[in-house]
C-alpha cells in the first residue's frame, strides 16, 4: 500500500465528512423547529421537556454547523501557535 | 519527508493535517449530537477531542521546529568528537571501540601462538628431555579467554553501532512523525505518544547514556602497547624450527627470554586484556541495558502524558 493511496483515502474521508456534518446540522435544526413546534400541541406538564430537547437540538446543529465549517480555518490557525 | 524509501507526511496539506481536520470535524458532530440528544458524555468528548486536535495541530505545525530543536540539542553536548549528533557519535564510537578491539585480538592472538611454541621447546639430555616452558600453559589458555571475551565484546559493540545507525535514520524521520499521526485519533493516542516518547528517548537519551561511560579505547590502546612490547621485541622472537633441535640455541632462547623479563610483560599483558575486557564488557553492555532501561522509564513516562486525556478518560465511544 503507498502512502500516495493512503494520502488520497484520508483525503475522501475528509471529504466525506465535510459532507456529512452540514447534513447532520440542517437535519438537528430542522428536526429542533419540528419538535418546537409539536411541543406546542402537548399538555403543559410534558411541553418544557419538548422544548428543552428542540432547542439542544437546534443548538447542536448550529454547533456541529459552525465546527464543521470552520473546520480547516482551526486546523490551520492551531498549527500556528507553537511556531 | 523521505526515508529508505518510506515517506511520512508532515505539515500543511499532509496526512496529518488531514488527520486532525477529520478529528475536528468529528468532535464537532459529538459536540453537536452530545447536545441534541442531551448526551453530557459524548458532549465531553467532543470537548476532549477538539482540545486533543487543537493540541495536535499546534504539534504538526511546530514539528520542523520540534524536530530541528531536538537535533540541536543533540549536536550541542560537549564531549562529541566524531561530528553530528548523539546518535551518529555512538555509532561512530562503537565503530572505533570494534576497530581498537580487533587490533587487540590480533596482538593477543600473536601472543598466544608464541606461547604455545615456547610451550613445545624442549631441551635434550640423551636419556631424558626437559619441557622446561611447559609451565606457560596456564598464561596462554588466560590468554585464549581474554581473546574469546574480546570476540563476543567486540560482536556487541557492532551490535549497538548498528543501533545506532538505525536510530539516527528512522527516529525524528518515520518514528516521530508516525507518533503524531497516531496521536491525532482518539483510537490510537496511547500508540501515538509512545512512539513520540520512543522516538525523543532513542535519539536522545539512549546514546547519551551510553556515551557517559567511559570509553574503553585509552585501555585498550595501553593494552595494544603491552603486547606490542612482547611480539616486536627481539629477545621474545620465536626461532627458527631447524634450529629447535640443537641444545645450544635453545638455551640461548632461554637465555633472552629471561633477560626481557618475558614472564613479567607476558602478565603485564594479560592483566591489561582483562582490565581491556571489563571497560568494553561496561561501554557495549551494561551502558546499553542502563540505557535502555532509563529510556523506558521516559517513554512510559511521555506516553502517559501525550496518550491521555485532558477533561474527560472517555475511552472509544
Amino acid at each position: 500500500m503507498s502512502m500516495a493511496y493512503i494520502e488520497t483515502l484520508v483525503a475522501g474521508w475528509v471529504e466525506v465528512l465535510k459532507n456529512i456534518g452540514p447534513m447532520i446540522s440542517i437535519i438537528l435544526i430542522i428536526l429542533g423547529g419540528v419538535v418546537y413546534g409539536l411541543s406546542n400541541l402537548q399538555p403543559s406538564e410534558v411541553r418544557g421537556k419538548w422544548q428543552a430537547a428542540a432547542v439542544g437540538m437546534v443548538v447542536g446543529g448550529i454547533i456541529i454547523g459552525a465546527i464543521v465549517g470552520a473546520a480547516d480555518t482551526i486546523q490551520d490557525i492551531s498549527s500556528k501557535l507553537l511556531q | 519527508m523521505v526515508v529508505s524509501g518510506m515517506e511520512v507526511g508532515i505539515g500543511q496539506g499532509s496526512i496529518a493535517a488531514e488527520v486532525i481536520t477529520i478529528m475536528i470535524i468529528l468532535s464537532g458532530i459529538a459536540i453537536g449530537v452530545g447536545k441534541a440528544i442531551g448526551s453530557k458524555r459524548l458532549e465531553l468528548f467532543g470537548v476532549e477531542e477538539l482540545a486533543q486536535a487543537v493540541l495536535n495541530a499546534a504539534i504538526v505545525g511546530a514539528f520542523a521546529i520540534i524536530v530541528a530543536t531536538i537535533t540541536q540539542i543533540s549536536h550541542d553536548v560537549d564531549f562529541l568528537t566524531c561530528g553530528g549528533g548523539l546518535p551518529e557519535e555512538l555509532t561512530c564510537q562503537m565503530a572505533n571501540v570494534e576497530n581498537a578491539t580487533f587490533v587487540l585480538m590480533t596482538e593477543g592472538e600473536k601472543t598466544s601462538l608464541a606461547l604455545g611454541y615456547y610451550e613445545s621447546i624442549m631441551l635434550y639430555f640423551g636419556s631424558f628431555d626437559i619441557q622446561i616452558l611447559k609451565g606457560l600453559q596456564p598464561m596462554r589458555e588466560a590468554l585464549g579467554d581474554g581473546i574469546k571475551m574480546l570476540n563476543i565484546n567486540s560482536t556487541f559493540a557492532a551490535m549497538n553501532s548498528q543501533i545506532a545507525n538505525f536510530i539516527t535514520q528512522t527516529m525524528l524521520n518515520v518514528f516521530l512523525p508516525l507518533g503524531i499521526i497516531f496521536r491525532s485519533f482518539f483510537a490510537t493516542r496511547k500508540i501515538g505518544g509512545f512512539l513520540i516518547g520512543a522516538s525523543i528517548g532513542f535519539y536522545l537519551l539512549f546514546p547519551y547514556f551510553i556515551l557517559i561511560v567511559p570509553s574503553p579505547l585509552p585501555i585498550i590502546d595501553s593494552t595494544v602497547a603491552s603486547f606490542k612490547a612482547i611480539n616486536e621485541n627481539a629477545n621474545y622472537a620465536t626461532m627458527p624450527i631447524a634450529e629447535l633441535n640443537d641444545n645450544n640455541r635453545v638455551a640461548e632462547k632461554l637465555y633472552g627470554l629471561s633477560t626481557g623479563d618475558f614472564i613479567g610483560d607476558l602478565i603485564l599483558a594479560i592483566k591489561g586484556l582483562a582490565d581491556a575486557n571489563g571497560a568494553l564488557l561496561l561501554y557495549v553492555i551494561v551502558g546499553p541495558v542502563i540505557a535502555l532501561a532509563a529510556n523506558i522509564v521516559f517513554m512510559l513516562a511521555i506516553t502517559e502524558m501525550l496518550g491521555s486525556h485532558f477533561v474527560l478518560n472517555v475511552g472509544v465511544i
